[in-house]
């Protein structure tokens, strides 16, 4: 931008323009990127370092390579962990990524009771996630839960959901999913409502019906939000941790454990902080396979 | 291309501001080490000359009396108002540490520790080995302590012949009983008390007529939190087998939980929940469940120690009359027998504290009642306790094993809380009888890697309650292998020491 | 160019038409379906998202013995609302309440502020070297929380250069909430979308670049800022684990979800005093969201912001 204005004026005084432009930016930075370094950057480095060294505590005192990772890998839940992990991943972009979309859509087109719609379905996001766990694990309880006493009011045998090795992980998306969704909901429907009605009434007068003005006009405006979503949504649920930890601390017989967990596990139960970081090195190595994704998503979506 | 660069760029630029600061990082993690240490070694002469009068000491204490606990709060008052009189120079925080297994890390290495805390015997591999407790082996001696504590305690928290807590509660393991559960269900004898099980098979066929006498499944096991390999641990010991096998030979460990005894203990509680179906419903769940169930009459039995059901009558409203305990029985496979696993507290010194602050701990625990010492303030505290529980409907009466084991002490306990015994003592009897007399073995927990142990059975223990096709067999021996393979082997090569 | 600028003052041309299914469509059969459909499945939303946490208070407005028996009752027996106060009293709520009000201030001042600067700079101003800046905060959105919490707790305890220890203080809360690598990109690429065009038109008008941040863009980004707000508000009320990390022993001190978290911890409340508890953690967050949904949605329509 600058380099295009600039071209008409000499070269000192053009350089000189765009340092003191440049220095004003970085000031303007200045707060938010001390914080960043040392609130963020500089510990999430530190932790790597971490994940190197035998720990005592939580300080280093043996640089000892990659013996942290060796160990952890072999671990017998290690495998469980990886695998469940891709499973709530898979499980929370079946159920978490279209439902937002599709809320936004009719949270958009319906014409009367719209703040109150709009209400309720950002109603679950407000509810605090340790709120939440404990509030499912209620609904979910196997003799006084909400779902077990529903279907027994039909005549249905009691579901022991979060206890059945191939439930539990569905059933704590489902808990997930319903306090995320909302809110991301309401994203989309800020983008929504940045549509250009013209383009609709332009359509109307080409004779496009509802679903090809869906298709053409309402799926493209918003479609530049879907890769940012998806790569938030799944590094969100890769790192899920509190909830099964509320819900099921990973059970039955590791069903539920998750990547996360485990290194929690290490770090708060087992006081081993350097598997712990061994632990958040493998799953931070995984999401930035993920990042590079988005870089990809993000040049063809410029192109 | 660019954005590769700058990517690379990036990451350039925080490993060098993360180098910057590492090595600042862990210069404070050697002064730490420094500072546990030299305290420790000071300790023993400043325990020859007491701090000097005046000379100001703060200290922060665990224990904290529950906001809505009025009577506990008043002698809370009371006895920092004795402190302040006898220690003028002292200064004491009581603050709320309740010890939590998941925050008790972040707290201890950033120096956020009281001075004064208490943890469960379970935690002290983990505590003494990461340096988070002060070695108080010259204050135990000077105050005349070490010899009063029962040694198997002792044991538990000593390395190297340095000790690094006070014991100052314990329990064996036993069963809990709800006693009319066991009236409804008519399990009593000609005077109408509730007769007990012997052994396991008993246990299951009670636990049966109880469940058709009030519908509710009458036996709880824990599954979560290491707790359900805890509870496994006691099972298979009860069964007859064990956990570790010490070859001192070559100073190694061989996990041995997959042995036939273990295969049963598993089997029986696989039947428990299968064949008996007599397991409660919330599997998922650790020993607060019990303590809720337990309030409510909807349980009937559970191994738990002397103390753990004053927590149905705080959080539950539960009504302590209702229970009963005895010991844990034996299995019933030809090798069952009767023991009980040890486990209790024990009162530690923060590693950074100075030996002045170690010294004004214990003159603060004397105070308590917490020490093995008897002083007429020991004496009285007890009393006062005794009288608080009872006012809160705890359980007053039963000691269960105490850490302390001269008699002449516990007869003057025991006589300090009489006039406010809660409960029908006959009910305990099987279970503090068999305390008392040495019939009931006792056994501590198992010594390597003993939480990682329980964590692994807690996935077997779940299996085969959640799972009704799960191998007994199978799951045990995957899980010792896995043991012996990620703990024990490295363990035994010397390439990890605890 | 120009009826963006226009538009923006056109209010009721926005509130009227909105959406696919114009007046027009509707004459359709197949559409009139198609908005019944929308409208049931709405309802069966909110009935997914109010029917869990309303189950939970009425049950827990139950005396005990129902709260625990099994079956649990779907439509309670007993009602006991006095629970409320009992356990507001009993647990010493209004000190809690304000104290998150404070962390909640002081995180939203920083969130807005710092965030929206970065957001600014990284889409408008772009200085040299600001590719750099922008591939940072992505990759930190990637970051596992656990790798970094041990080192973030140190430097907390002494700050790095300063030395100087801000826990048991809401400092820290404050500081993490100016640097969200999600709000920055949220700011940014709102920021991005607002066309060029409104900025030259401001430059050729003589403004300076902090002119035009207050001028021109600071009245464009109500909405964004509302929807950030919303969401600083959102996650620092529900925020325990570093309250509960830094907040030490100093109960004085204490927020709301760290209050639940010690009740749900080892400390040993009944689960249905638990429940009562939950209900102040949702009231409050409800009654601001009520509050701010007005403020949001005439953001939305006001805003001359097309896609």
């Amino acid at each position: 931008m600058q380099l295009v204005t600039g071209k008409k004026k000499p070269l000192v005084k053009r350089f000189a323009h765009a340092f003191r432009q440049d220095v004003g930016a970085w000031v303007l930075m200045l707060p938010s990127l001390i914080l960043f370094i040392f609130f963020v950057w500089q510990p999430l480095v530190n932790g790597l370092i971490l994940s190197l060294f035998e720990t005592k505590g939580f300080d280093p005192v043996r640089f000892i390579g990659l013996q942290n990772f060796i160990d952890v890998v072999q671990e017998s839940s290690f495998r469980a962990a990886v695998i469940n992990t891709f499973k709530y991943t898979l499980w929370s972009l079946v159920l978490g990524f279209p439902l937002p979309i599709l809320t936004a859509v009719m949270l958009n087109e319906v014409k009367r009771f719209k703040a109150f719609f709009r209400f309720t379905v950002y109603f679950p996001s407000i509810v605090p996630g340790v709120a939440a766990a404990i509030l499912w694990s209620l609904i979910y309880h196997p003799t006084s839960g909400l779902l077990n006493s529903l279907l027994s009011v039909f005549g249905v045998d009691a579901i022991p959901w979060l206890q059945n090795q191939n439930l539990v992980i569905p059933c704590i998306v489902i808990m997930m999913t319903w306090k995320g969704f909302g809110s991301t909901a309401i994203l989309y429907l800020a983008s929504l409502q940045g549509v250009n009605q013209e383009l609709y009434e332009a359509a109307m007068i080409d004779g496009a019906g509802v679903f090809r003005k869906f298709w053409n006009i309402t799926l493209p405006s918003i479609s530049g939000m879907f890769s940012l979503m998806l790569v938030m949504q799944i590094i969100g649920v890769f790192q899920v941790m509190y909830e099964p930890l509320t819900m099921t601390d990973g059970g039955p017989n590791n069903a539920s454990i998750s990547l996360m967990l485990t290194s929690y596990f290490y770090g708060f139960r087992f006081y081993q902080a350097g598997r712990a970081a061994a632990v958040g090195t493998i799953t931070f190595l995984f999401l930035i396979g993920l990042t590079f994704l988005y870089f990809y998503l993000q040049r063809k979506n410029d192109n | 291309m660019k954005k590769v660069l700058s990517l690379v760029l990036a990451l350039l630029m925080v490993l060098a501001l993360a180098a910057c600061s590492a090595p600042a990082e862990s210069t404070p993690a050697d002064d730490g080490g420094a500072a546990a240490q030299t305290p420790a070694d000071d300790g023993g002469d400043a325990a020859e000359e007491p701090a000097a009068e005046g000379e100001p000491i703060e200290i922060s204490v665990r224990g904290l009396p529950k906001e809505t606990d009025t009577a506990g709060k008043q002698i809370m008052e009371t006895r920092l108002a004795t402190m302040k009189e006898k220690y003028p120079n002292v200064t004491v925080e009581v603050v709320d540490f309740p010890y939590d297994v998941n925050t008790f890390l972040p707290k201890a290495a950033s120096g956020q520790l009281p001075t004064l805390y208490n943890t469960f015997f379970t935690e002290a591999n983990k505590i003494i080995s990461q340096g988070f407790a002060l070695d108080i082996t010259d204050l135990m001696n000077e105050w005349g302590y070490t010899d009063k504590v029962n040694p198997a305690y002792l044991e538990l928290i000593s390395r190297d012949g340095k000790i690094y807590g006070l014991p100052s509660s314990g329990y064996a393991l036993g069963m809990w009983y709800n006693v009319e559960m066991f009236k409804a269900a008519g399990l009593v004898d000609e005077n109408g008390n509730p007769t007990y099980p012997t052994n396991s098979t008993e246990l299951a066929e009670m636990a049966v007529k109880i469940k058709e006498a009030t519908g509710y499944k009458a036996y709880f096991f824990p599954t979560k939190n290491n707790q359900g390999g805890w509870m496994f641990t006691q099972l298979v010991w009860s069964f007859g087998g064990d956990m570790e096998q010490y070859d001192e030979e070559n100073d190694t460990y061989t996990a041995i939980f997959n042995s036939q005894e273990a295969v049963d203990a598993l089997q029986w509680l696989k039947d428990m929940r299968w064949k008996y179906d007599v397991v409660q419903d919330n599997i998922l769940c650790d020993t607060t469940e019990a303590h809720k169930l337990f309030a409510l009459d909807q349980i009937a039995m559970a191994q738990m120690a002397q103390d753990q059901l004053n927590n149905s009558v705080t959080n539950y409203n539960g009504d302590i009359t209702h229970f009963g305990m005895g010991t844990i029985v034996p299995g019933d496979n030809g090798k069952g027998k009767s023991i009980g696993l040890l486990g209790g507290t024990f009162e530690v010194i923060a590693p950074n504290a100075t030996a002045e602050q170690a010294n004004a701990c214990f003159q603060w625990m004397e105070l308590e009642g917490t020490t093995p010492n008897l002083t007429e303030e020991t004496l009285q505290s007890f009393a006062d306790n005794a009288m608080v529980d009872q006012e809160n409907g705890k359980l007053v009466g039963v000691l269960g094993l105490p850490a302390w084991t001269d008699p002449d002490y516990i007869s003057q306990r025991k006589a300090a809380i009489e006039p406010y015994v809660t409960v029908d003592l006959e009910l305990y009897k099987p279970y503090t009888d068999a305390c008392e007399n040495g019939t009931y073995e006792l056994h501590a927990e198992p010594p390597v890697y003993c939480q990682e142990m329980y964590k692994i059975l807690d996935s077997c223990v779940q299996a085969v309650l959640t799972d009704e096709n799960a191998d007994p067999q199978a799951l045990l021996d995957k899980a010792a292998e896995d043991f012996q393979r990620d703990y024990l082997d490295k363990y035994n090569s010397g390439a990890e020491a605890q | 160019m120009s009826e963006i600028v226009q538009s923006k003052f056109d209010k009721k041309k926005d509130a009227q038409a909105m959406g696919i299914i114009s007046k027009f469509d509707m004459q359709n059969p197949s559409v009139k379906v198609l908005y019944g459909l929308i409208w049931f499945f709405l309802i069966l939303a909110v009935l997914l998202c109010f029917v869990p946490p309303l189950w939970c208070m009425t049950s827990a407005l139950k005396d005990s013995r129902e709260f625990f028996s099994v079956p649990a009752t779907i439509i309670p027996r007993s009602f006991h609302p006095e629970k409320l106060w009992e356990t507001w009293e009993m647990l010493n709520f209004g000190q809690a309440y304000i104290n998150t009000v404070i962390v909640l201030c002081g995180s939203l001042v920083m969130s807005l502020v710092c965030n929206g600067m970065m957001g600014y700079v990284l889409s408008r101003l772009r200085p040299r070297g600001y590719k750099l800046v922008l591939s940072l905060v992505l990759w930190t959105l990637m970051l596992p929380q656990s790798v970094s919490q041990v080192p973030l707790f140190k430097n907390f305890l002494s700050l790095p250069i300063l030395g100087i220890n801000i826990t048991e203080s809401y400092l820290p809360m404050w500081l993490l909430a100016g640097a969200n690598a999600f709000y920055v990109l949220i700011f940014k690429s709102f920021f991005d979308s607002i066309p060029q065009s409104l900025i030259e038109a401001a430059r050729l008008d003589g403004c300076t670049n902090l002119g035009i941040f207050f001028r021109v863009m600071l009245p464009l980004s109500k909405p964004v800022l509302m929807v950030i707000a919303i969401f600083t508000i959102n996650a620092s009320w529900s925020d325990f684990f570093w309250p509960y990390l830094v907040l030490g022993s100093r109960s004085e001190l204490y927020t709301v979800m760290v209050k639940i978290f010690y009740m749900a911890g080892s400390s040993g409340y009944s689960e249905d005093i638990q429940v009562v508890a939950l209900i102040f953690t949702i009231i409050p967050p409800t009654i601001l969201f009520l509050f701010f949904q007005r403020y949001i949605m005439s953001g939305f329509t006001l805003s001359g912001i097309k896609g």
